[in-house]
């Protein structure tokens, strides 16, 4: 009662426990919501890897077809698909890995709203004998 | 004795947990919808990436293309709709069994995409129907050749869609696959 009294005549202040637990509560809060927010470009990002795997794996599929002696020129490749990445750009970077083979390097390169560059490599060897029919 | 609180304070008190409650909601509102929403993003990417993945599998170890084939009753043939393979058997040890072969389909009902498998006697693989995915809208195969007996490759097109919500979420993949045992 006398609690009470003290209480209603002269408010005495919050206690420190009291302001740290509403910290606490607070600052759980916004951690929470962080990480939500933070799944949407996480998921986007996924996303365009997987379609830029799948854009180089292509290309590396079509040059091994072709075979050694219709292997292409280092510069851009084009896909259907690099369509569906922000500012996705193909390239193929062709050098001799020795007399017989040749190495062979896809980089699918995009860009992710309000994120920096991002890029996949993958890279075959396609060898004079042997090949597709 | 506690006073209690004025009319002011309460009303304002009110308009503060209002206020709150509205925030929360929204909040609460936006945060499910972009949950369904990443939810059917990654489902549809799941289902198209499914599928090609088992055209792949399929389509790179095969021998030839077949116009069409009995699997267990019901036939299938290759066109722009669906694909039939027939693979070499190959036996738990990963060698092959001579002169004996696998047959697989590949087609699409309604939104589904399915696998036909039937296999020979000692082969590693498995007969049976698998579905590879739901809420594929196209699946579509083009050969290199127009009689597909002769194609030596297919390119397979899938495109998965679903609309969460009045929100459409679209995964379209596409692949040249060569046939590597003709």
């Amino acid at each position: 009662m006398t609690t009470m009294l003290v209480r209603s005549s002269s408010f005495r202040g919050f206690s420190f426990i009291e302001v740290l637990v509403a910290i606490g509560i607070v600052v759980a809060a916004l951690v929470c919501a962080e990480a939500l927010v933070h799944t949407v470009p996480l998921s986007r990002t996924t996303h365009d890897e997987d379609m830029a795997l799948v854009i180089a794996r292509g290309e590396l599929e079509s040059v091994r077809g072709g075979g050694y002696s219709s292997v292409p020129a280092s510069g851009p490749f084009s896909s259907s698909l690099l369509a569906s990445l922000p500012s996705g750009i193909g390239t193929l970077t062709v050098s001799d890995f020795n007399a017989g083979t040749k190495q062979v390097t896809a980089t699918v390169s995009w860009k992710e709203p309000a994120l920096s560059a991002r890029s996949i490599i993958m890279s075959t060897l396609v060898t004079k004998t042997g090949g597709l029919p | 004795m506690t006073r209690g609180m004025t009319l002011v304070e309460v009303l304002v008190a009110m308009a503060i947990s209002a206020l709150l409650l509205a925030a929360l909601t929204n909040l609460f509102g936006t945060f499910n919808a972009l949950y369904n929403y990443q939810n059917a993003s990654r489902h549809t990417a799941d289902a198209s990436g499914a599928v090609l993945h088992a055209v792949e599998e399929a389509a790179t170890p095969a021998d030839r293309i077949l116009s069409t084939h009995d699997f267990s009753g019901t036939s299938y043939g290759s066109n722009a709709g669906s694909l039939v393979l027939e693979i070499p058997s190959i036996n738990a040890s990963g060698v092959l069994v001579s002169g004996q072969y696998d047959y697989v389909a590949f087609y699409r009902a309604g939104t589904s995409a399915y696998r036909v498998t039937n296999v020979s006697i000692g082969s590693a693989r498995r007969s049976g129907t698998t579905r590879l995915g739901d809420t594929v809208v196209s699946l579509n195969f083009t050969y290199d050749n127009s009689d597909v007996t002769q194609a030596k490759a297919v390119t397979i097109d899938v495109v998965a869609s679903t609309t969460v919500r009045g929100a459409q979420t679209t995964s379209h993949l596409s692949e040249t696959l060569r046939l590597r045992n003709i």
